[in-house]
């Protein structure tokens, strides 16, 4: 029997405020694939027939969300149908109000993202001058009563600020800090040389997020999420591909995750033609990759596969060139020298003082220019 | 069924029924005192216990000693 999902990621907009470099959105989110996004109709359509497929957790992202007017509408559907809903915001310009009129529709928790732990790193990073606005919005989410959770993707030009991102959740009187050092897809990949740590840089944030948990206890969460070129064996990706998870993009494509769409040999459907259900049990981009039968050595013989499910679909595509090996972050891939020679590189250019720090910033004109390219 | 941010977990009957009774005025020991009435036992205080620590762990319930 197929898996049940049991989260749905609603990609409302890919327009955003913000620019940040790592962003995992499509290079192309400018183009015409996403251009004419669903309704408030379309998306209350898919919110009720992902609660009967079975899912109960609803992340409402972008692009910036609150850009959408009828985000209310749309949390009051999916609060009304019994999905567990939460905000993923940058909260730019993000107002009281506007909170408080969210939360009366149903809203249950916000995540809002911060670039650094001070005005100027955070918002250079951003590429929109933020700062201010999230922390009063942080402070809104307090005097609201919400479940807070504060997100950081980490890199090399703000790992250095870990223990005072943690602080700063701290101070806040947050629920949970994820700190998730940069997945390379989409933004972030194209930007890779610039955003890649060192392991020293690495090691260094690791041993403060231990030595922070151990002080705090259960008094905040943090969550730490593992930089996969750095690791010997790779992220147990979405839980396995189309097990428990999909996204859904601003024009109603709809992905096994979010960085799915870049994997041009699999055939994405449109909840526009077709039943959210029949798209997650039939459509060729869910069952491609499901269970572990398409698996190729090694992990067809390997014990690790009911673990990690050989890794992650797109990360295949992005390094090899083919979806369907195993993920090349993994020391047993026979593609793990592409990994390596990145990472190699990002050593180097450390040692003599060269590191790149140029980098493009998300933006439709970078989009467009970038698409054109090819 | 407890829905929280990133997660959920599923609670067997006795758990809904602990859960019904922490009502943010009754303590722990009211709790495991409630419950013993309710089903003329003793000795549930580790049981009651051990379940709010699982979920205060996940900080789903605060309490005090």
């Amino acid at each position: 029997m197929d898996p049940k999902p049991l989260w749905l990621l609603a990609e409302l907009t890919y327009k955003c405020p913000l620019q940040c470099p790592y962003c995992s959105n499509p290079l192309d989110f400018a183009g015409g694939r996403f251009k004419r996004e669903l309704s408030t109709a379309e998306w209350c359509r898919v919110f009720r027939e992902a609660k009967a497929l079975g899912v109960l957790q609803l992340g409402l992202s972008g692009g910036e969300p609150t850009l959408r007017p009828d985000l209310e509408e749309l949390i009051r559907t999916a609060h009304d149908a019994g999905l567990y809903t939460s905000l993923i915001t940058s909260a730019y310009r993000l107002t009281k109000e506007r909170l408080a009129a969210l939360k009366a529709a149903g809203l249950e928790h916000v995540q809002i993202s911060i670039q650094g732990a001070d005005e100027a790193l955070s918002d250079e990073v951003a590429g929109t001058a933020s700062y201010k606005d999230k922390i009063a919005a942080y402070h809104y989410t307090r005097e609201l009563g919400f479940p807070l959770t504060v997100n950081v993707v980490l890199h090399r030009r703000n790992l250095h600020q870990v223990e005072a991102l943690i602080r700063l959740a701290e101070s806040l009187g947050a629920e949970r800090i994820e700190l998730a050092n940069t997945q390379f897809y989409g933004w972030a990949l194209h930007n890779r040389e610039a955003l890649m740590p060192t392991k020293t840089q690495l090691d260094q944030a690791w041993q403060v997020v231990q030595r922070e948990r151990a002080r705090l206890g259960t008094r905040l969460e943090i969550v730490w999420v593992l930089p996969d070129y750095h690791e010997q064996y790779p992220k147990p990706c979405m839980g396995g591909w189309a097990r428990a998870y999909m996204t859904v993009t601003p024009a109603g494509e709809v992905w096994p995750c979010h960085a799915a769409g870049r994997i041009t040999t699999l055939k994405f459907e449109n909840v526009r033609d077709r039943p959210l259900e029949w798209i997650w049990e039939h459509s060729d981009a869910f069952q491609r990759f499901r269970g572990d039968a398409w698996m190729p050595e090694p992990c067809r013989s390997c014990p690790r596969k009911a673990q990690d499910f050989g890794g992650c679909r797109c990360q295949a595509f992005l390094v090899s060139g083919d979806a369907a090996v195993t993920d090349p972050v993994c020391s047993l891939s026979p593609h793990r020298p592409l990994i390596d020679a990145v990472v190699a590189d990002v050593e180097r250019a450390a040692a003599t003082g060269q590191s790149p720090d140029e980098w493009t910033y998300r933006a439709a004109p970078a989009s467009r220019a970038l698409a054109a390219k090819g | 069924m407890l829905l929280y941010p990133e997660g959920l977990v599923t609670l067997n009957a006795t758990g809904v029924e602990i859960l019904r009774l922490c009502d943010g005025t009754r303590s722990v020991a009211d709790i495991v005192g409630t419950l013993e009435q309710r089903y003329s036992t003793t000795g549930l205080a580790a049981d009651v216990a051990g379940f709010l620590e699982r979920l205060a762990a996940k900080g789903l319930v605060t309490y005090g000693p």
